[in-house]
């Protein structure tokens, strides 16, 4: 009994119930946690922010370039995942890209309602004020790794290939917009963020 | 249909950055439903694009956060479910004004570091009260001020800052007797006319120097720009 106490029901059909342990239920794939967590088990969504609660903080914090700010978002963005209101489709993605898509809408309309600019890179004046150094664990450890290896990708682009991909995808400004902003034709903003795209593409490609 | 199929190939990019407008972007989904390769290279940068958000700097979020967020998940989870408003995150501005409250209580008693020291004199029954003035530098000529103790209690008043650029605050430093480097205090905001005040949490024992910078919003670990205003206590 007290076996099956400290197990989850992972799934509830009358004849095969199967009951997960804590240590079970950190296995489990992100896509699979997500049907637990549409059931309600706050253990399941605790693991889920565990392994992505960074990612999107840092997504927030590099778009608004506020912490305060960027902890709403964050907190908006797993709340709409507990509560359903965001449905996760697994055919379109992974978690991860999912849950990263509604930070970056959240913090997009907050840009917009409030009119801010997005902030310019790099903003490394400030990550030590809040980023983990000698004691981060294993999976802090391999995400910033993996920031850096992407990083490293984007640092062949030239920097106004890189200005125009930041300005849309981190501002959430349209082409047109951009081309207002940098007084450049709207054709040449498009054929920047083509090149820079490609070049990022095949230089992912080269490392991987 | 070969210049229709280009037409859409340079906008593939502006496409998956979100960079079209709606209209742009409706007439860009109903070409790949009839386009094999534009549907192939939009899968194939995709991958790119999908990359993006882990580019940026790895942060870890506050403990809080994951705190609060359990709460609420936790007592839904326990409520069979039903959804409650989350608890609202104060501003960053609500976040300061406890620090403000007090030092905005002193300035609207009295506008210059004098009336502030006599307020203290009022209050702290016969604690004794310094003021220790606050010298401008290079990079901010013409502000002043002055740091007020009184027992556990320390204010500083500043006049003549320029006012703060948007997204960004002042921030006190403290700089400690035997120390060479300074630590993180408080955040204020200066008024059009370059005054404002902020208690120092703690009070300033033990401090040889208190420093002010202008920092991004909700404050820095380190200072990031030259100090403006110094005081020597």
């Amino acid at each position: 009994m007290i076996w099956r106490a400290r197990r989850r029901v992972v799934s509830d059909e009358s004849d095969s119930t199967t009951y997960l342990t804590p240590e079970e239920l950190h296995r489990l794939a992100d896509e699979d946690l997500m049907p637990l967590v549409d059931r309600r088990d706050p253990a399941a969504f605790e693991i889920v922010y565990d392994r992505h609660g960074g990612a999107a903080f840092s997504l927030a914090y590099r778009m608004v370039g506020d912490r305060a700010k960027a902890e709403d978002i964050t907190q908006e963005a797993f709340l709409s995942l507990w509560r359903s209101r965001a449905r996760y489709d697994r055919a379109r993605g992974s978690v991860r890209t999912w849950l990263l898509g509604i930070v970056r809408n959240r913090a997009i309309d907050l840009l917009r309602r409030e009119l801010l600019h997005p902030p310019q890179l790099p903003l490394e004046p400030v990550e030590s004020t809040f980023q983990a150094t000698a004691d981060e664990t294993g999976v802090e450890a391999l995400r910033r790794e993996a920031a850096r290896q992407v990083r490293g990708a984007l640092s062949v682009l030239p920097a106004d290939q890189m200005r125009v991909i930041e300005l849309a995808y981190f501002g959430g400004l349209t082409h047109a917009e951009i081309a207002e902003m940098l007084n450049t034709p709207l054709g040449t903003v498009k054929g920047r963020m083509r090149l820079g795209m490609e070049k990022i593409r095949t230089q992912l490609a080269e490392e991987v | 249909m070969v210049e229709d199929h280009r037409h859409f190939e340079e906008e593939l990019a502006a496409y998956l950055l979100d960079a079209l407008d709606a209209d742009e972007a409706s007439a860009f989904q109903a070409h790949l439903v009839t386009c094999s390769r534009c549907r192939s290279e939009e899968r194939w940068l995709r991958t790119a694009v999908e990359m993006l958000p882990s580019s940026v700097e790895q942060f870890d979020p506050p403990p809080e956060l994951r705190e609060r967020l359990m709460d609420i998940v936790r007592s839904e989870a326990g409520a069979g479910g039903r959804p409650r408003p989350a608890r609202p995150r104060r501003s960053m501005r609500a976040r300061i004004a406890p620090i403000l409250r007090p030092a905005a209580a002193l300035a609207g008693a009295a506008v210059v570091a004098a009336g502030v020291a006599g307020y203290l004199i009022r209050g702290g029954e016969g604690t004794r009260t310094t003021t220790a003035p606050v010298a401008s530098t290079r990079a901010a000529p013409g502000a002043g001020g002055a740091v007020v103790r009184s027992g556990k209690t320390a204010v500083l008043q500043v006049r003549g800052l320029p006012l703060q650029r948007s997204g960004h605050v002042y921030e006190v430093w403290l700089m400690r007797k035997g120390k060479t480097t300074v630590e993180p205090s408080t955040l204020f905001v200066v008024k059009g006319d370059g005054s404002g005040s902020a208690s120092i949490p703690g009070g300033a024992k033990g401090v040889r120097q208190v420093l002010v910078t202008l920092e991004p919003n909700g404050g820095s670990g380190k200072p990031t720009t030259p100090p403006l205003l110094r005081a020597n206590l």
